[in-house]
C-alpha cells in the first residue's frame, strides 16, 4: 500500500472512530447512565483515536505532511475554542436558568462538541486550503 | 496591544481556574460562580486569538505554529481528561464524580494544558 492510501485508511478509521464517540456522547447526554459496556467502547473508542490521531493531522514521524500539520493544527485550535465556549456556556445556562444537567450530560456535551468540531472543520480546511 | 491582550489571556485563565477550585472544593455552581464563570471567558476568549499568534493584522507565524500546536496537544490532553472522567463515571463512579467537580477539573486541565504547552513550545521553539 502506498503512502496516499495509508493517508485514506487511517482517514476512514479516525472519522469512524470518532463517530462512536460522537454517539456515546449523545448516549450520554440521553440516558443520564453509562453502562458498563459502553463505558468498555468508550475506552476502545479513545484508544483507537490516540493512535490514528497524529497520523489523521499530518504529524507521523516517519511521513509528515506538512499542508495536512498545517490544516489539523489549526483544526484542533478552532475545536479546542468552541469546546471552551460550549462547556462554559452549558455551565453558565445551567446558573442561570437552573436547568440541572447531570455529569453524564455535560460529558457527552463535551465529548461531542469536541469530536464533531474537529473533525468538521478538519475536513472543511481539507479541501478550502490554508491560505492565511 | 499585545501585552494588553496576554494580560487578558492570563486574568481570564486564572479567574477559570479558580472557578474550577471553587467548583471542586464548594461542589457548587450556585451564588454569582456562573457569572465570574463568564467574565473568565470573555476575557481568556476575548485575547486568545493574539497569544496563540492567529489574530490577522498582528499575525505571527512563529507564534501561531507554537500556538496551534500547543492547541493540538491541549486537546488530545482535555480528550483523554474528558474520556477518563467518563470511564471513572461509568465504573460507578457516579455518585462520587459531581457535575460541578467534573467540569471544574476539566476547566483547570484546559487552561493549565495550553498555557503549559504554549510556554514549553515556546521555549524549544517551531523547527521540527
Amino acid at each position: 500500500m502506498g503512502r496516499e492510501n495509508d493517508i485514506k485508511m487511517t482517514r476512514v478509521a479516525f472519522i469512524s472512530t470518532g463517530m462512536i464517540i460522537f454517539i456515546i456522547g449523545l448516549l450520554l447526554v440521553f440516558e443520564t447512565e453509562l453502562e458498563l459496556n459502553l463505558n468498555v467502547v468508550c475506552a476502545m473508542a479513545v484508544m483507537l483515536l490516540s493512535a490514528n490521531m497524529f497520523y489523521h493531522i499530518g504529524m507521523g514521524a516517519k511521513d509528515r505532511d506538512e499542508r495536512l500539520a498545517r490544516v489539523g493544527n489549526e483544526a484542533m485550535s478552532f475545536s479546542w475554542y468552541v469546546t471552551l465556549v460550549v462547556i462554559l456556556l452549558s455551565l453558565a445556562l445551567t446558573g442561570v436558568l437552573d436547568i440541572g444537567l447531570t455529569t453524564g450530560q455535560i460529558l457527552g456535551i463535551g465529548l461531542m462538541a469536541m469530536i464533531s468540531t474537529m473533525i468538521g472543520h478538519n475536513e472543511i480546511m481539507i479541501r478550502r486550503g490554508v491560505t492565511a | 496591544m499585545v501585552k494588553a491582550r496576554t494580560i487578558s489571556v492570563a486574568l481570564g485563565g486564572l479567574l477559570l481556574i479558580g472557578c474550577g477550585v471553587l467548583m471542586i472544593i464548594g461542589d457548587t455552581l450556585g451564588d454569582i460562580l456562573w457569572l465570574e464563570i463568564m467574565i473568565g471567558m470573555g476575557l481568556f476568549m476575548g485575547g486568545m486569538g493574539e497569544y496563540i499568534g492567529l489574530k490577522k493584522p498582528l499575525k505571527d507565524e512563529r507564534a501561531a505554529r507554537i500556538g496551534t500546536l500547543a492547541m493540538t496537544y491541549s486537546w488530545y490532553t482535555v480528550l483523554l481528561w474528558v474520556a477518563t472522567i467518563a470511564m471513572i463515571f461509568g465504573f460507578g463512579g457516579g455518585y462520587k464524580v459531581t457535575m460541578a467537580q467534573a467540569v471544574g477539573t476539566t476547566l483547570i486541565v484546559m487552561v493549565m494544558s495550553i498555557f503549559g504547552f504554549n510556554w514549553f513550545l515556546g521555549r524549544k521553539g517551531d523547527v521540527e
